[in-house]
């Protein structure tokens, strides 16, 4: 999970880094405006127990032991600003300190770890959970799924990252200068181990936690520290049916396979050209016949834009399904930043000062 | 041993006399928070050590250490990668540091690590049969290659982390990211974490050795998922409670919010010296290695 230097190019992880950054910002912003002269302690010693559970052997069933990261229990606990502080910081000093994940690879880590497996963390904690009783078996259940699913996008991200650097990166021979295996191998290679033991023991260690946090320590249940009146979870609980609805939706996009040809009026100038295309544009329009070739102005706009994922079908990836199913996420995951940002931005713009509705201890 | 609170604490619980030998999950975890706080004094030791790097100042080792991870990351070239690699070791030698403690830190276990994740490259990558290699291996060319590239640069990227590491203090490390615009706050809390870090490993280490000393035998796995689970919420407990001391203590000593550092970092000639010598001769690896 912890990706090494000398795996990623420098573009890649240069660009990682860009993309870390302005949640960064903002999470530092946030947390500090939620939490005051709290803030720095309290992330601190946060980050302090993120690096050492991260230590513990955790025993699975069947005999093995697996790691936990701990991305749930900041999310679930401090809140998703906070915990991507915490997280950051105990990936920063594992990476400088101990050489666990690189440093020119620090970006990519804590975009896949304390960026995306904290907010998924977040949003699956907080659309299972809802607004249970704390005490709800339905909380524990919330917790151990909320890992499971943290540790595995955290993977699936890191092994789109390794798996193109073959495809964007190699000598004159074809030798790939950094990690050697294209998206059809670090796929299922990363996803074998993480959606069994790795997976497992988030998962496993979050649930236990948030068990004994309902037995002995309610208080870190009730509020995410940093998050706890956040617009984001009151949005995400409200809007529970909306996510679940998407989610079927995104599981559902390779359906798109099953139909033929393009959509009426989203012709390209190469089918208005192709005959038997155009035989069949002329059948969807009531046989209303078509200009002998393609109108000259269509020809020239169409080529002003070439799409990053043409036809929903990235160029590095064979099957169709997949490729399908890629894109959906891209495109889901890009809505929901812009909308994201925007709504950071007016927040900032019409919040007056620090909220006043944290946990006073 | 003196020092401290952070250092005697970790030298109290890195002794000899607390290691174990079991395997059991408990004692493995026992034993990786051991080797944690082993290494944080190991640095602490060799950073003291009076060689070239420890010599020179914090900023200009980081400097430095970017210019040569960025040419050891771009190079598309094995000899240049090669002159990198050997350079990192002379510079390791330079500065007092064995040759066995950059092996173990790492040269072994990246090679460990990039065998078993890039070994599979060498069959898997397609191409013609590699020169010298019976061809019913069916190693390609192109995978040797690739695996060649994947460990030379993990290698030499990894030896670098490890001198700048081994040959600064942690504070002065963090003060020099100061120079690099780090926000003041995010270097007070790395700061903060590294100091705390020793105390929860102090901590975990106790509630583990306190349950394994009162039990006979193995747990049995799903009990033993239930004590990593509860000694995981307590010191979730503690450090909650630990945060909010340390926080009325620093409000005590008048902390309003602001993260202020002191930064008694002086830079030298032989610090100009050293970043021209490192951005120069990164310049020439990023042009040769094209």
């Amino acid at each position: 999970m912890h990706i090494p230097d000398g795996y990623l190019s420098p573009s890649t992880c240069a660009a990682l880094y860009a993309a870390v950054l302005p949640f960064w910002a903002a999470s530092l912003r946030r947390v500090k405006a939620l939490l005051a002269t709290r803030f720095v302690p309290l992330v601190s010693l946060f980050a302090a127990f993120s690096f050492v559970i991260m230590m513990f052997n955790l025993p699975l069933p069947g005999g093995t032991t697996g790691h936990a990261v701990g991305i749930a229990m900041a999310a679930i606990v401090l809140g998703p600003w906070g915990a991507t502080v915490a997280i950051s910081v105990a990936l920063a000093i594992q990476a400088l300190l101990f050489g666990d994940g690189g440093i020119l690879a620090l970006g990519a880590n804590c975009f896949n770890m304390a960026v995306a497996g904290v907010w998924t963390a977040a949003a699956v904690y907080w659309l299972i959970a809802g607004r249970s009783p704390i005490d709800a078996r339905r909380r524990v259940v919330a917790g151990g799924l909320a890992g499971y699913a943290a540790i595995n996008v955290a993977a699936l991200l890191t092994a789109f990252e390794l798996g193109i650097q073959p495809l964007l990166f190699h000598d004159a021979s074809g030798a790939a200068l950094y990690a050697p295996y294209p998206l059809a191998v670090a796929l299922p290679a990363m996803m074998l181990g993480h959606l069994t033991f790795a997976g497992l023991a988030e998962g496993l260690l979050t649930a236990g936690v948030v068990r004994y946090l309902q037995q002995s320590e309610r208080s870190l249940l009730e509020f995410g520290v940093s998050g706890g009146q956040s617009a984001t979870r009151v949005a995400l609980a409200s809007s529970r049916g909306l996510w679940v609805t998407l989610g079927v939706l995104l599981v559902l996009s390779p359906l798109g396979l099953l139909a033929a040809g393009s959509a009426w009026g989203e012709w390209s100038p190469e089918e208005l050209a192709d005959p038997a295309a155009r035989a069949g544009i002329a059948a969807a329009s009531g046989g209303v016949a078509l200009p002998a070739v393609a109108p000259s102005g269509l020809v020239r706009l169409a080529a002003v834009w070439t799409a990053p994922l043409p036809d929903y079908a990235p160029a590095f990836l064979r099957s169709a399904a997949m490729g399908y199913l890629v894109s959906a996420l891209v495109g889901v995951g890009l809505i929901v930043l812009t909308a994201v940002a925007l709504q950071f931005l007016f927040d900032r713009n019409r919040r007056g000062g620090p909220t006043a509705a944290l946990p006073q201890e | 041993m003196t020092g401290s609170p952070a250092k005697v604490r970790a030298a109290a619980i890195a002794s000899p006399g607390f290691r174990l030998a079991g395997r059991s999950p408990i004692e493995r975890t026992l034993e990786e928070l051991l080797r944690v706080a082993e290494r944080s004094l190991h640095a602490e030791e060799t950073a003291r050590r009076g060689g070239l790097l420890q010599s020179l100042d914090a900023r200009a080792k980081w400097v430095g250490y970017a210019g040569f991870v960025v040419a050891a990351g771009l190079a598309r070239n094995f000899v240049v990668l090669a002159a990198l690699f050997v350079g990192a070791v002379a510079l390791g030698l330079l500065s007092r540091l064995r040759l066995r403690e950059l092996a173990l830190r790492a040269w072994l276990p990246a090679l460990l690590f990039t065998a078993l994740v890039g070994g599979p490259a060498l069959f898997l990558v397609p191409g013609v049969p590699a020169s010298g290699l019976p061809p019913a291996l069916g190693v390609s060319a192109s995978g040797v290659r690739s695996v060649g590239f994947l460990l030379l640069r993990v290698e030499t990227i990894t030896t670098f982390t490890l001198l700048l590491v081994l040959a600064t203090p942690w504070a002065r490390l963090l003060a020099a990211l100061r120079a690099l615009r780090v926000p003041a706050t995010v270097v007070v809390i790395l700061g903060m974490t590294y100091r705390f870090l020793f105390l929860l490993l102090g901590s975990a280490h106790d509630l583990f050795l306190a349950r394994r000393s009162r039990s006979v035998g193995k747990l049995p796995p799903a009990e033993a998922r239930k004590l990593f689970a509860r000694t995981t919420g307590v010191l979730l407990s503690k450090t909650m409670a630990t945060s909010q001391q340390v926080y009325l203590a620093m409000v005590s000593r008048g902390f309003s919010g602001e993260a202020r550092l002191l930064e008694p970092l002086a830079i030298r000639g032989r610090d100009w010296v050293a970043v021209a010598a490192s951005v120069g001769l990164s310049a020439i690896a990023i042009w040769a290695g094209r």
